[in-house]
């Protein structure tokens, strides 16, 4: 479980685009299983089953709060990543932009944005995961992408040259 | 012209299709030059372009959510709260503790000893403290009553594996057992069964943790030395004999009641 600590931490992270929200959702997240192994299938992925508590954690958090203002702090998440300077300007622009978008999704849609374009989930696994069959998970993500893809594109300023070509190039 | 809906682009631009349906889309793109930008978003939006959260993954992991998957909750965490728990266990030390003739070697864990030990207000207490020393309790005793040793299908945390059943020169049957635990080595352990159906607590180690940061008497590097002791002090206590499955089965059915050196079945005798 410590070595699926980070990877988690990351998912946690593209839900909640706040470092210290991410890191209590984990928490919670590791509380829940640990007092709930019994529930757990051997045989089956331990991480897919955190998974899945993570994001009904989340998910509940979300319906639980009926108003949200944005829990960004870019600065902290910047913190994280080292000194290389072109780096970090890229990864704050990029994930600002990343952030303002999702913060635009409904939950659904960003729990399978953070579990296959984050953490690189199959749609095969984040259907089990989230046990709804494979279609759903496609036509929800592939709906969220446009839409992410649609405020990406609309951020005028947004200076990742590759980001830049793939906004201009197809705005037409 | 053939329509093709946004999943099979998405699949496409993920490159989660076949090599067939790549085949296929490639020579729709080559077609319609429309495709060309309804794949756009997708590219854009795929993986590897949210590296941005890949930061994380080389943070270092806040301690709170180590202590959390150690089972170490934060009231009772280190230094401070764990002498208290000895001396709450252990009132008049170690020195009493009933181990000559076993190799001297009751060891205690501390990191993962604090859920073995049922500190933490969610976990059922595995042992019991008595005037000697301490015995099997819970999970613990109705796993070493019941569960045959060397179960493959006990692999999740938390799951108590006995190892193996042996008879001392005095007719007793002990077991040495493990306990799956989140790191290299789960705590393990080794008790014999006492005449009134208690199992007495011989050796006990508390695990050790990938990092190797398991809170074990004694230093952090040693714990995995710790519990490989455990097995070595297993096979090395004088006079005593291995059972067989068989035997292990026959016992566990006549709940651990058989005759000394009868060995049940037969087997090895």
């Amino acid at each position: 479980m410590i070595a699926f600590l980070p990877r988690l931490r990351r998912f946690a992270f593209a839900l909640t685009r706040n470092m210290d929200q991410a890191d209590d959702l984990v928490q919670d997240t590791c509380e829940r299983a640990l007092s709930r192994l019994d529930q757990w299938e051997p045989g089956t992925k331990l991480e897919s089953w955190m998974y899945r508590i993570a994001q009904n954690l989340w998910l509940d958090r979300k319906r639980s709060e009926k108003v949200r203002g944005p829990a960004l702090e870019i600065d902290e998440a910047i913190g994280l990543m080292g000194d290389d300077g072109r780096t970090v300007t890229e990864n704050r622009l990029t994930l600002a932009a990343v952030s303002e978008g999702m913060d635009r999704l409904p939950p659904d849609q960003q729990v399978l944005v953070a579990m296959v374009c984050v953490d690189g989930l199959s749609y095969k696994d984040a259907a089990t995961i989230l046990n709804v069959p494979i279609g759903t998970v496609m036509s929800r993500l592939s709906r969220a992408r446009q839409a992410l893809y649609q405020h990406i594109a609309a951020d005028a300023g947004v200076p990742n040259p590759q980001l830049q070509e793939r906004v201009h190039g197809s705005r037409s | 012209m053939v329509h093709v809906p946004d999943e099979i682009i998405m699949a496409y631009a993920d490159g989660q299709v076949s090599a067939e349906e790549r085949a296929w889309f490639e020579s729709m793109l080559a077609t319609d030059p429309a495709l060309r930008s309804r794949l756009n978003p997708f590219v854009a939006t795929g993986p590897g372009q949210f590296s941005a959260f890949d930061a994380v993954l080389s943070a270092p992991v806040p301690d709170r959510l180590l202590e959390t998957v150690r089972g170490v909750t934060p009231a009772a965490k280190k230094k401070v709260a764990q002498p208290g728990l000895f001396e709450r266990l252990f009132p008049n030390g170690f020195g009493l503790m009933p181990v000559a003739g076993y190799a001297a070697a009751l060891v205690v864990g501390i990191g993962m000893g604090s859920a073995l030990l049922g500190t933490s207000s969610t976990v059922e207490p595995l042992v019991r403290a008595d005037r000697d020393g301490f015995v099997a309790a819970g999970k613990l005793q109705v796993a070493l009553d019941t569960t045959p040793s060397n179960d493959k299908r006990l692999m999740s945390e938390g799951d108590i594996r006995p190892v193996l059943t042996v008879r001392d020169r005095d007719g007793r049957v002990c077991r040495q057992y493990e306990i799956i635990g989140p790191g290299k080595a789960g705590p393990q352990g080794f008790a014999c069964r006492e005449n009134d159906g208690d199992w007495r607590i011989r050796v006990l180690t508390g695990g050790t943790d990938a990092d190797g940061s398991a809170q074990t008497v004694g230093q952090n590097d040693e714990g995995a030395a710790i519990n490989s002791m455990v097995g070595t002090i297993v096979k090395s206590l004088p006079g005593q004999s291995e059972l067989t499955a068989a035997e292990e089965l026959f016992l566990i059915e006549k709940g651990w009641d058989g005759a000394p050196d009868t060995g049940g079945n037969g087997a090895g005798n």
